[in-house]
């Protein structure tokens, strides 16, 4: 007497015709899949890459600054010879003196008209004091004439360069025929106008001179010293770290260092908190996804029941039965894995191109989501198979 | 191929004292004590109206239901030891169905259909298409092979049916009704096949309501009330 089987062959073929001969129905049942693992690969690529974005853009500036002030009264210790002592630290790309003078308190300011001995416009403006490696190292750019050097600095030449919105409020718009302005009485020349300073965007609503000629405006002694040092990628916590003593041996602790987060130790920290996150929604939406497999098959057994008794009465187990609806099931959470990862890729990159970042989607995530959708196929399948396994050929037979 | 005469006295099922109870409020007795013997090669039909007992009989016999009470044998073997699956192999080996409803696979060809049991006995996919397709033709449908069951009629859809038992090589052909859904010409034509098929040396049970078929069998038995009432042999001729 031949011994009834069901071979594994049959059962994927089986799988396959039933899969293709009802494509609305397997569309309809992969659908949970198809939305669970496309949601996990939109969900993790969008982490990824947001992360990539994130720490991109923390590492072009921010991670490459750090600022150095002094507290307590009594001499300076952050002086001009300051930037030189920094320079003898390895990863130093380049240090600059900016003062804000007299606390950030404005200054009155006005300008002389287009003829001479004319008054013009008139403001109160913030005077920030920056030396001329100050100015190379917040990245200070002009959009007319140009900026101040070291011997103008140094011979103290009353010179002074406005902030593109100080300039817009005074009516000055080009650096041509020598515009002069008035600080608190004393006369500067402006020698340029400056667009851009991304280290330092305040002095943009401003006025900077240099040291040698803040010297002749009064209460130029308050504020905050500070220098600003730009370093190579990386080097920021240890130069943080080293400056101090660099700056003032006898007494480093006058001396503190903001230094921006290492870019890996915050990649790690938003990639931590966000992975956790991410993992929870995703095991809730493959969930969804195993629970609307099988709830569609478990629909689909009951509609089959004449079938399934039919197969019974032909020589079928009760576990040839599961292992024909098991084997369904999983290859609709493939169907459903594959379609959701290449939608989930799409969405990726389009949401990516929309953003500006660079889509960051891990290799092994194209490969695992399939799988993961042939995982839940294979959960979902457990009861309805079971179900099905128990119909009785006359009970299915007869109705 | 033997013929029919050759072979009876050799006891192919054997009832002995066979019931089924169905429990519940009210238990329900399908099948009273009934003691039976269908032998190799007969023709039996098995008449009564609608609720005596027929299907029940035909479903113990084909070992899709067990019965509650007594010994049913099958070539000697009794069944009431044996578990699933070995009734699961026993019932694809020596019984071949054919129900009244059809049950054909509405997505599967004519020849898919047929092939569908041997799926179950491990036959490789070329040999299935081999033996189903002889099924197919033995039925007179080897022009409709790639046809869906909406393209058949009743009559084509039952021979479908009949072939999908055949291709399993049955010693018994158990029918249920299986004109219940017929036309006359079409019933004439698939009774007039199973006829042909007992001539080549099928065991064949029919259970129906129609007189005129149980006239044309070798033994009819009469059934109501779960029980036999009466037997007899018809004046019946071998098919030459």
């Amino acid at each position: 007497m031949p011994v009834s089987r069901y071979r594994l062959r049959d059962a994927l073929r089986e799988a396959i015709t039933n899969v293709a001969r009802s494509p609305l129905r397997t569309l309809l049942t992969s659908l949970g899949a198809l939305l669970a693992v496309g949601t996990v690969v939109v969900i993790l690529g969008l982490g990824d890459s947001a992360a990539g974005a994130v720490s991109g853009a923390f590492n072009q500036l921010r991670a490459t600054t750090v600022t150095f002030s002094e507290q307590g009264t009594g001499k300076p210790a952050i002086t001009e010879a300051s930037e030189q002592a920094l320079d003898r630290l390895h990863g130093v790309i380049d240090a600059g003196l900016v003062w804000t003078l007299n606390d950030g308190a404005l200054y009155d300011v006005s300008r002389l008209g287009p003829l001479y001995h004319t008054a013009g416009a008139s403001s109160t403006l913030q005077v920030v004091m920056v030396s001329a490696r100050g100015l190379r190292t917040v990245g200070a750019a002009v959009a007319n004439g140009r900026l101040f050097d070291t011997g103008m600095d140094a011979s103290h030449q009353p010179v002074a360069l406005l902030g593109s919105e100080a300039a817009s409020g005074l009516g000055i718009t080009s650096v041509a025929g020598s515009p002069a302005i008035y600080i608190a009485g004393q006369r500067f020349t402006v020698i340029g106008i400056v667009r851009a300073a991304p280290l330092e965007p305040a002095t943009l609503a401003g006025i900077i001179v240099p040291v040698g000629a803040a010297i002749d405006l009064p209460d130029h002694g308050g504020g905050s010293r500070q220098l600003i040092v730009h370093t190579q990628s990386g080097a920021a916590q240890l130069i943080a770290s080293q400056g101090p003593d660099a700056i003032d041996p006898y007494n480093p602790s006058r001396i503190s260092a903001a230094a921006p987060i290492d870019p890996s130790q915050l990649r790690n920290q938003v990639s931590s908190q966000l992975t956790t996150l991410l993992l929870v929604i995703a095991l809730v939406t493959m969930l969804v996804g195993v629970v609307s497999i099988a709830n569609v098959t478990l629909l689909s057994v009951i509609q089959r029941r004449a079938e399934i008794g039919l197969r019974r009465s032909i020589g079928a187990a009760p576990h040839h039965i599961a292992l024909m609806i098991v084997s369904e099931t999983t290859l609709v959470g493939v169907i459903g894995g594959v379609i959701g990862t290449s939608g989930g890729v799409l969405i990726t990159a389009l949401v990516c191109a929309l953003k500006g970042w660079a889509p960051a989607i891990e290799p092994t995530i194209t490969l695992a989501a399939p799988l993961a959708g042939a995982l839940s196929g294979l959960l979902a399948g457990a009861y309805p198979a079971w179900r099905a396994s128990s119909v009785t050929p006359i009970s299915a037979l007869q109705r | 191929m033997s013929s029919a005469a050759t072979i009876y006295g050799v006891s192919e099922l054997e009832l002995d004292r066979v019931a089924v109870t169905y429990p519940g409020a009210t238990p329900v007795a399908a099948l009273r004590p009934l003691s039976l013997r269908i032998n190799t090669g007969e023709m039996v039909g098995v008449v009564g109206r609608s609720g005596s007992g027929k299907s029940t009989l035909l479903n113990v016999l084909g070992l899709l239901d067990r019965p509650t009470g007594g010994h049913y044998l099958v070539q000697g073997l009794d069944t009431g030891t044996l578990p699933e699956l070995a009734l699961t192999s026993l019932r694809a080996s020596c019984f071949g169905f054919v129900f009244q409803a059809f049950h054909l696979l509405a997505d599967r060809t004519a020849l898919e259909n047929a092939a569908l049991g041997l799926i179950y006995r491990g036959e490789p996919e070329r040999t299935r298409r081999e033996v189903a397709g002889w099924a197919l033709e033995r039925v007179g449908l080897s022009n409709r092979l790639q046809s869906l069951p909406a393209a058949l009629s009743g009559g084509e859809r039952q021979r479908v049916a009949i072939a999908r038992a055949l291709a399993q090589r049955p010693r018994v052909l158990l029918c249920d009704e299986p004109t219940g859904n017929l036309d006359r010409q079409n019933a004439d034509q698939v009774i007039e096949l199973l006829r042909g098929l007992h001539g080549e040396g099928l065991t064949v049970l029919i259970a129906t309501h129609d007189e005129q078929i149980a006239a044309s069998m070798s033994r009819v038995l009469s059934i109501d009330d779960g029980q036999v009432i009466d037997s007899w042999r018809p004046a019946w001729e071998m098919p030459r």
